[in-house]
């Protein structure tokens, strides 16, 4: 069969003998294909290209990858990690999962993978941010390189971590939010709506960021040049009904795995009440100094776009970033893990640099501005390179060092070896849960009457982790007041000087 | 007045619904029945697994196709679009035009429709406009003769037989015409005034391949009731977000009740409307791709009357599952000859527009009880046919798919300019249990009464009270033909 018989029958095959074989319309579809498929292989290239210059690993992307083996091996505990942590939240989760699913066999790391792919899917959003033409979307690669020099941003691009699956809805409302300034489609609002709903998923630092972006795009608005007062409200439903069902779902999934509706944002508001304004102080001055001189940068960025046309562009997305440094600088003060942070810091603030470059470069009156931008830029990136300091290492920690497993079954074994141990909080269950699964009960949760009812049909343990904040809040915790005082009927076997405990519980009687 | 009383019903040269299932549709059934017993006897709780995953994996591949849909006419819009101000600069000569107007127990709204059809922007010499009016219906006959309606008017009454349904009323009215093009109208239409014109000219700008042209349809009393709301939104939907992304992947589009303008010499060649389903739109949709033609869509509404009677919509809507089952099986009566003359892209578009609505409608009672009884009593028999990957479908087309559909509801509302009405797709999920329980109701009734038409009862323009945002949509889409 030759070239052209081929395709007059796969022609027929797939659009029928009914109509004629040489429509135009096939044609057209099949013109569109062609583009479609073209970009596919390019995006597919980059991402091998991405995949292969390698990745550093962090201790949140190996936490992750934890939870997702144990959702994948069927464990309770993964389950309530998916719906129960802000920490590491559902959408990093779930999309590592189908990662995992399509990287394993192809012998491939599912965290690597996912990161490649999301980020030259970042990618294509940054440079469709520029004005249309090659050369403006040349450019914006061009940028995106330059920004890339920033410690910071640099450390951020080379990690392995899910989290950076935020990236992408950010990027979406970003991009969208920018479209719906220019033509006012009613599309760019549905995607702005749904991104920010997505962005609920993605912990704290999206939920935030999601609800300053849609309150400021909303008072933007009024200013719409197509909408009438009538339109105006609908549009305001279409923008924050996926919000609003999203954080409501959210809430939902935990109630229905948990029990409980509220165990991520307990842990954020425990935490913020122990936390003393002195040291609260601290953190954050040391935080922020870290990245001042970019968020200077994007600050002054934002002052040179008043009165052009992306004026109200440059406002909404020097907000998100000032959001985005705020909540993450509060987070980590209070010791809670502001999950995607340092991503959406970086996608922010090269969504502004390449918006506003772009947009100046290509109008030759704002040629005074470009330059401005120029030097502003060459002058945070002075102001980084003295002092690169590592966000994550400054971050909570999240992996922290732990007893070995076949210390503490040899412990339980001296004298009962059928006995279990009771392993608490989510952290703790990422390193213990796969540790053997008949003798460690991993849990996300920890209720006192449910252990001591369980203890007294069999011979528990219950493995405290220490009490430094990082696996539950120092104080006002059930954990941390066992990890102090203890209770009438647990006995102290070991401790670590780590800070783990062992406690046996003396319930049982055979 | 045109007498067709005499005229004789003929049978059509295309398959037709008079006979719903055919012999090996009918062994096919009995086949799949006992082999569905058979299963059940030897494992009943692999068989369930089994469907159940068949079940799941179709609703969600449907859901995803039709938000592909929807994305599709939200970034892609293709409706054919006519300037008012174009109208008379490209054509000084209008081509005869045949509408069509069947009634039956109408004459309340009979003067409204003689006022909307008046307001028509076409020479006046080259419109054919014929009401079809049903022998029997002595109510609406008088009141058309007490109307003395003059040209050009005419009202042709159609024999009492059998089957009593508009497509064979059409059909009748069909005859003796010389027109160019044919659309039909309801008694409670309100079509924009230079619809035809536009249409017309749709015509010329399309390929020749092109034999239909449909507006789209809205009401104009949405704000009636919860009812008529979420009816609103509902048809905001299906005409300004689904019918166009399937038009702009030019697959089969199913027509709407009315608002279709037809090329007559190619409705005529194909044989025109099957007189024996109570969706003849779909049908003659499906029929005319089927034969080589195509539908696009026309950025022109004819505003109709959302029935504010919920029993009144039941029968309504349970007409249209009816038509539905009818034409899905009607064109799956030889499913390879139509699969090669569709393609395979077409043939799962009609098995995903037509066979997917009708099954989301029927199975979504049966889920939405198992979800609630496993929200309840958490019983572990439901928990066992949701295992794994199951689960996982499950759970995005109960989380997900049904948020996105109620949400496409509030889209298409702000699209459509009826931005007050977004709130109401929260409520479409109470709307679906309705939808399901008249699909229930016309699937029970396909087996005792096929062709019995569900007459949807239309109200006087008092009574369907007009929302007064579509009151000024209409004016100012009306306003150059003051």
């Amino acid at each position: 069969m030759t070239g052209g018989m081929r395709k007059k029958w796969i022609r027929k095959v797939w659009h029928g003998t009914a109509h004629p074989e040489e429509a135009a319309d096939h044609e057209v579809l099949e013109q569109r294909m062609k583009v479609f498929a073209v970009y596919a292989l390019l995006f597919l290239l980059l991402t091998v290209v991405r995949y292969s210059l390698g990745f550093s690993s962090v201790d949140g992307g190996v936490l992750h990858a934890r939870v997702v083996e144990a959702l994948l091996g069927g464990d309770n505990w993964g389950r309530q990690a998916l719906v129960a942590s802000q920490e590491f939240p559902l959408i990093p989760t779930v999309t590592l999962l189908g990662a995992e699913v399509v990287a394993v066999p192809l012998g491939l790391t599912g965290t690597h993978l996912l990161v490649a792919v999301v980020q030259v899917w970042t990618l294509s959003y940054l440079v469709r941010l520029t004005p249309a033409g090659w050369m403006a979307r040349l450019l914006g690669v061009v940028i995106v390189g330059i920004m890339l020099l920033f410690p910071f941003f640099r450390d951020t691009w080379a990690v392995s971590d899910p989290h950076w699956v935020v990236a992408v809805p950010l990027m979406a409302m970003v991009y969208h939010g920018v479209c719906w300034t220019d033509t006012e489609q009613l599309r760019d609002v549905v995607m702005v709506g749904v991104a920010a709903g997505i962005l609920v998923f993605c912990g704290f630092t999206g939920i935030f960021l999601s609800l300053v972006m849609l309150a400021l795009f909303t008072m933007q608005l009024r200013h719409s040049r197509s909408l009438t007062a009538r339109d105006i409200y609908g549009v305001r439903f279409v923008l924050w009904a996926p919000w609003c069902y999203c954080l409501a779902l959210s809430l939902l999934l935990s109630w229905l795995i948990m029990g409980d509706p509220w165990p991520g944002w307990e842990r954020l508001v425990d935490q913020i009440r122990i936390v003393s304004l002195e040291v609260f102080r601290q953190e954050c001055w040391t935080l922020a100094g870290a990245l001042s001189p970019a968020m200077a940068a994007a600050a002054a960025m934002g002052v040179l776009t008043v009165k052009t046309p992306i004026q109200k562009m440059g406002i909404w997305l020097v907000t998100g970033l000032v959001s985005v440094l705020v909540t993450g600088v509060v987070l980590n003060s209070v010791k809670v893990f502001a999950a995607g942070f340092s991503v959406m810091m970086m996608i922010l603030g090269t969504a502004v640099v390449v918006l506003i470059v772009s947009t100046f470069r290509w109008e030759a009156r704002y040629l005074t501005r470009t330059v401005c931008c120029l030097i502003v830029l060459g002058l945070a990136m002075l102001g980084t390179a003295q002092d690169t300091p590592k966000w994550e290492e400054m971050q909570t920690g999240v992996l922290p060092s732990s007893p070995t497993a076949s210390r503490i079954t040899s412990l339980m074994d001296r004298f009962w070896p059928e006995a279990r141990v009771v392993v608490p909080t989510l952290r703790a269950a990422t390193i213990f849960g796969k540790a053997g699964q008949d003798r460690f009960l991993a849990s996300v949760d920890f209720y006192e009457e449910t252990f001591r009812d369980r203890a007294r049909e069999e011979q528990l343990f219950l493995l405290v982790p220490p009490c430094n904040g990082i696996f539950y809040p120092t104080d006002n915790h059930v954990l941390a007041d066992i990890h102090r005082h203890g209770r009438p009927w647990l006995m102290l076997e070991n401790e670590w000087a780590s800070g783990w405990q062992l406690w046996r519980c003396v319930l049982y009687t055979p | 007045m045109v007498d067709k009383k005499n005229t004789t019903f003929r049978r059509r040269n295309f398959a037709q619904a008079e006979q719903t299932i055919v012999r090996w549709q009918k062994y096919a059934g009995y086949t799949l029945l006992v082999g569905l017993v058979a299963a059940g006897i030897f494992n009943w709780r692999i068989e369930l697994l089994v469907i159940n995953g068949m079940i799941t994996a179709f609703y969600l591949v449907s859901s995803v196709y039709r938000v592909f849909l929807i994305d599709l006419s939200l970034r892609n819009w293709q409706a054919i679009s006519v300037e008012t101000t174009e109208l008379n600069e490209h054509r000084s000569q209008w081509p005869p035009y045949l509408v069509l107007v069947p009634l039956y127990q109408e004459a309340d709204v009979l003067p409204s429709l003689i006022a909307n059809l008046r307001r028509l922007d076409y020479p006046r010499d080259k419109l054919d406009i014929r009401l079809l009016v049903e022998e029997d219906d002595d109510e609406t006959l008088t009141a058309t003769r007490e109307m003395a309606l003059e040209e050009p008017f005419s009202v042709v009454v159609v024999s009492d037989s059998y089957p009593k349904t508009k497509p064979k009323a059409c059909n009748v009215g069909l005859e003796g015409s010389d027109a160019r093009y044919c659309v039909i109208y309801d008694a409670e239409d309100r079509p924009e005034p230079d619809q035809l014109k536009k249409a017309v000219l749709a015509y010329d700008r399309s390929p020749e391949e092109v034999a239909c042209v449909q507006a789209k349809l809205n009401f104009y009393n949405p704000d009636q009731n919860a009812l008529t709301r979420c009816f609103a939104a509902e048809y905001a939907m299906w005409f300004d977000m689904f019918l166009p992304g399937l038009d702009a992947l030019h697959a089969p589009i199913p027509l709407g009740g009315t608002s279709n303008h037809f090329r007559l010499d190619v409705l005529l060649e194909i044989g025109g409307w099957d007189p024996y389903n109570v969706t003849e739109d779909c049908d003659v949709g499906l029929r005319m791709f089927t034969r080589g033609w195509r539908t696009r869509i026309i950025d022109s509404t004819t505003w109709e009357q959302a029935c504010p009677s919920l029993q009144h919509w039941i029968r309504q809507r349970s007409r249209w599952t009816k038509g539905f089952i009818q034409t899905y099986l009607v064109h799956t009566r030889r499913p390879f000859r139509q699969m090669i003359r569709l393609g395979i892209s077409n043939y799962s578009h009609f098995q995903l527009v037509v066979g997917g609505t009708i099954l989301c409608q029927l199975v979504n009672p049966v889920y939405w009880t198992l979800t609630l009884l496993w929200f309840v009593f958490k019983t572990p028999l439901i928990a066992q046919f949701f295992p794994g990957a199951i689960f996982a479908m499950g759970v995005v087309c109960l989380f997900v798919g049904n948020f996105t559909f109620a949400y496409c509801s509030a889209v298409a509302c702000v699209r459509r300019g009826l931005g007050h009405l977004t709130g109401y797709g929260l409520l479409m999920p109470a709307y679906w249990a309705l939808m399901s329980y008249a699909a229930w109701k016309g699937t029970l009734q396909l087996i005792r009464r096929p062709h019995y038409w569900e007459k949807t009862r239309h109200y006087a323009a008092d009574a369907a009270v007009e929302t007064e945002g579509i009151r000024q949509q209409r004016s100012n889409r009306e306003a150059p033909h003051k």
